[in-house]
């Protein structure tokens, strides 16, 4: 931030100087004017399909037209007799509560291994924890499949959920290794220095500071299991999808609004959900764990 | 067991890098005992073993005649006052101090009991609803204080825990430090690289350099009878003169430095009786090297020139260099500095009882 | 006594050596078992075809089939060449957008900012590409608007073609470009601007002689990540390639519904190869430009 320097000379010639040195703030500087132009139109661009899915949910006709001809919930009403999409948002919403919950223990528990001690192999072992990040998630998706029918467990939540943990996982390592690094070693000295064996210090003293981590990686693997389409695309059964293949095979077959009111109804849950992170998290702590993880 | 805390022979080793080197000592049980060093003498991790919370690579710790070199910090009988005080954030002054009562599992009426008295004694009493952050650095201070010392530890080991105070604190929480020792009787362990702090407030100190004790004492002997030069010039100031021993009697050693004979008393040489002809380092301090007329009766004495004088308020520094080219650095009380001029002729010398002899 | 002559043996000093590994076991045992393991089965299917019909054996038919057609070369370079599209364009206005990000000084703004950045995340891909697939179909928004404006007279195409693809995997990947890009900004002081500026150089001159290259490892890790999201990605491009555009993603989703797996499985494996290989270029250039960088100094 170029701060106003109350003494500066006012003269032309000095004046012109010293707007090129960006020491004089004029109120029309026509670089942060364009600047906030362009972010305005991209705020308008990032929102722009999610307002017109909105649109069309209250279409009175099938086809997608704009502007829509008239208003109607008929396809709210034809959502909530979909029994398809309901069973697969329920299995969605177990695969991914189940893959949070394990990439956050699983997770900490090497995070832990991770930063707090040195061993040999140790970025080896950091790079492999890593890696599926950068695997195509569909060439992962095919080679689960193969191993599922391998072992003769295909059509299953478990292939699924392990298939997620697989994403989830990276992300949670990497996101609570980021924030154990920034936490206050002295506090857990100071408990076991007061006779806390090194569970209750965990308990007591570490899971406390890490909390802001945990919920944001907790965020993320439910985000992503949720989202997950190419790693569940291959290792659903017909009878058993989860939601975001459910609504790719719908969008395939035929585009009528009903999946713009499903989407309509994400999109509010997403809304509340966003909501209540803004409110909740404490805006210090995550600013440290954006600086320190950088990924 | 008159020892509270021994330590036998006890080496830390951080891959290649020695922190600890082989280090032997006994803590008297009651005592105010001060690891005073530089940084990275090893004072830290020493006071760290103690306690648990680094385990030696080598040698035993022992608390009250026990072996405790492998016990974890939580099942030792010790307590720390950490450097940054590690008071828990999320917890209130009255929670931060139960703490260890509450793994003990003490009943909440005694814990209530307990944390009341030890908010008495650190002179906070009423502060047990407070939050941590609301607290002034010095009442931090306190509070880590009061949280170790609540769970009446056998030593209490304090980390350099005065060095975020500013001066005129820092000189308040030495006598407050000093005096709740006594009250307490707790052996305290102290480390600090303020050797102020340390001849203050200890009972004994041991100095320490490059992972090894140089000396064991009293304040009064380290600051008088230092064993090494690094003691004499890490405690106070000193001059010191390379010589060799020119005659050695029963009461006196005569060392010759560049053509000037210096006297000794024989009780101020360390290490023992020296051979004649041993090459040995001649230190006094400044504030015993005489100038002019206080000069005219001490058994060394010379003459020599003033190079330069500086006013220093209670004292004067003034820099002499003897005939032979020995400089010399003097510290005299403002009212004895009459006549002291760049350039001008004094006459400059100490008693042989000032005077420390050091092996090379 | 030697330090190892007085090492302890008691089992409490042996046991401290091992602490890390109980915590890092259920890790590496769920990684190895699973990750590992696959994508082991993988490179095995794609010369051992075990699941196909008839008698598995092992072969390169499939390799070779891959890497002999004309077509799939082309299936290649149509896949590099989106990546290289969505990757430049996510960087021409991800820049400027995270530059924009960072001056705002009200941080109720700037948070706002944030949100409406990233808060798309929280909405499903599907939901996002169907939302483009409505604005920019003939009888959509975009449309409209351009005709309404008389800007053209027949709806143009922008969808099931490249361009539609293009744009919506911008939207898609937009914020992996503008995070590590806000995060090197961030981490640029004011007085290096400062400096450069009390020492002669103009707007545009600090902009490329300092904020530039201080930015340059933000934007290097934005490219890469949004390159290789945008090659191994398949709904979007599928949806709005409506079969016209055959990326590699769309091979394999063809070749798993033919339940051709050992071919799937060659075309994933050489995505995998390919993802890899452009990280592995990319740092090996970036550090290469730095050298070189040090060494003209």
């Amino acid at each position: 931030m170029i701060t106003r320097r109350p003494e500066a000379s006012r003269r032309p010639e000095a004046l012109g100087r010293q707007v090129a040195a960006g020491r004089l703030e004029t109120a029309r500087d026509p670089i942060r004017t364009g600047l906030f132009v362009v972010l305005i139109l991209v705020m308008a661009f990032m929102l722009a399909p999610i307002g017109f899915v909105l649109v069309y949910a209250f279409s009175s006709v099938s086809y997608a037209i704009f502007p829509p001809p008239g208003f109607s919930v008929r396809w709210f009403v034809k959502l909530f007799q979909q029994e398809a999409l309901f069973h697969a948002a329920v299995n969605s919403l177990i695969v991914a509560a189940v893959a949070t919950v394990t990439s956050l223990i699983v997770g900490t528990l090497a995070a832990l291994g991770l930063v707090r001690y040195r061993f040999f192999g140790r970025e080896w072992l950091r790079a492999a924890f890593l890696a599926p990040l950068i695997v195509p998630r569909i060439a992962f998706g095919v080679a689960m499949l193969v191993y599922v029918i391998l072992l003769r467990r295909f059509g299953g939540l478990d292939s699924l959920i392990l298939a997620h943990l697989m994403v989830t996982l990276p992300f949670a390592i990497s996101i609570l290794s980021a924030t154990l690094v920034s936490a206050d070693r002295s506090l857990e000295e100071a408990a076991m220095d007061l006779g806390a064996t090194p569970l209750v210090t965990f308990w007591k003293v570490t899971l406390p500071q890490i909390r802001t981590g945990l919920a944001v990686s907790g965020f993320f693997s439910f985000i992503i299991s949720w989202d997950q389409v190419e790693t569940s695309l291959f290792l659903v059964k017909t009878d058993n999808k989860t939601l975001p293949v459910e609504m790719f095979y719908y969008l395939q077959r035929q585009q009528d609004p009903v999946i713009a009111a499903l989407s309509a109804f994400l999109i509010a849950v997403a809304v509340v959900v966003a909501i209540i992170a803004v409110l909740t998290v404490n805006p210090r702590d995550l600013q440290r764990l954006l600086a320190a993880g950088g990924r | 067991m008159d020892d509270d805390v021994e330590l036998r022979e006890v080496s830390k080793h951080f891959g290649t890098v020695v922190a600890v080197d082989q280090v032997s000592l006994q803590i008297r049980r009651g005592e105010f005992f001060s690891l005073l060093g530089p940084s990275g003498c090893g004072k830290t991790t020493t006071l760290r073993m103690i306690g648990g919370l680094e385990y030696p690579t080598a040698g035993d710790v022992l608390l009250r005649g026990q072996v405790v070199t492998d016990v974890p910090p939580y099942r030792r009988a010790t307590n720390m006052v950490f450097q940054h005080l590690a008071l828990f954030p999320h917890l209130t002054v009255f929670e931060n101090i139960a703490f260890g009562l509450r793994l003990k599992r003490v009943p909440s009426d005694a814990i209530s009991r307990k944390v009341d008295d030890v908010l008495q004694l650190v002179d906070l009493p009423g502060y047990g609803a407070r939050e941590i952050h609301q607290l002034s650095g010095g009442q931090k201070q306190r509070i880590a204080i009061a949280r170790a010392l609540v769970n009446e530890p056998a030593v209490l080991l304090l980390d350099e825990p005065l060095g975020a105070l500013d001066l005129k604190l820092r000189l308040q929480m030495q006598a407050e430090l000093k005096a709740l020792q006594h009250r307490v009787g707790t052996t305290f362990i102290y480390v600090t690289h303020d050797q102020g702090e340390a001849l203050t407030m200890s009972d004994r100190i041991a100095v320490m350099n490059l992972g090894r004790v140089e000396q064991i004492g009293t304040s009064e002997e380290i600051y008088a009878r230092p064993q090494t030069r690094f003691v004499a010039a890490f405690i106070g100031e000193a001059n010191f003169l390379e010589g060799r021993v020119a005659a050695s009697s029963a009461d006196a050693v005569t060392v010759e430095v560049d053509g000037l004979r210096i006297v000794a008393s024989v009780d101020r040489v360390a290490a023992g009786p020296p051979q004649v002809g041993a090459a040995v380092t001649v230190s006094v301090r400044p504030e015993h090297v005489k100038l002019g007329a206080a000069a005219a009766d001490v058994r060394n004495r010379w003459d020599g020139r003033v190079q330069d004088v500086t006013f220093m308020g209670a004292v004067v520094r003034a820099r002499v260099t003897l005939g032979s080219g020995i400089a010399l650095i003097a510290e005299v009380h403002n009212d004895a500095a009459a006549g002291l001029s760049p350039g001008a002729p004094v006459v400059a010398g100490w008693t042989p009882g000032h005077t420390v002899v050091l092996a090379r | 006594m030697t330090i190892a002559a007085a090492r302890r043996g008691s089992w409490r000093s042996v046991a401290r050596r091992y602490r890390h590994v109980p915590l890092l076991a259920p890790a590496v045992l769920l990684s190895m078992a699973v990750f590992w393991v696959c994508m082991a089965v993988l490179v095995t299917m794609s010369v051992y075809p075990f699941l196909a019909a008839g008698t598995p054996r092992f072969t390169w038919v499939a390799w070779h089939r891959f890497l002999t057609d004309g077509y799939y070369w082309s299936v290649v370079g149509t896949t590099l060449n989106l990546g290289v599209l969505v990757t430049g364009l996510s960087l021409v206005i991800g820049y400027p957008t995270a530059y924009a990000i960072s001056k705002i000084r009200r941080p109720g703004w700037a948070l706002t900012a944030y949100v409406m950045l990233f808060a798309p995340i929280l909405v499903s891909v599907v939901v996002r590409t169907y939302g483009w697939m409505l604005l920019l179909s003939k009888t959509g928004a975009v449309n409209y608007v351009l005709r309404s404006l008389r800007l053209i007279d027949e709806p143009i195409a922008l969808i099931f073609n490249t361009t539609g693809i293009v744009i919506a995997m911008v939207h898609i990947l937009l914020p992996f470009m503008v995070f590590p890009v806000m995060s090197v900004i961030g981490q640029l002081t004011p007085d290096l601007k400062e400096a450069a500026m009390d020492l002669g150089a103009n707007r545009w001159q600090t902009f490329r002689r300092v904020t530039l290259p201080l930015t340059l490892p933000g934007v290097v890790a934005g490219s890469q990540i949004v390159f290789t999201l945008t090659i191994s990605a398949f709904v979007t491009p599928f949806l709005m390639g409506g079969g016209k555009v055959q990326i590699l993603s769309g091979l394999i989703y063809r070749d798993m519904e033919a339940v051709n797996l050992g071919f799937a499985s060659v075309v994933s494996l050489l995505l995998l190869v390919l993802a890899v290989a452009i990280l592995v270029l990319s740092n090996r250039l970036v550090r290469q430009a730095y050298a070189r960088a040090e060494v003209s100094r």
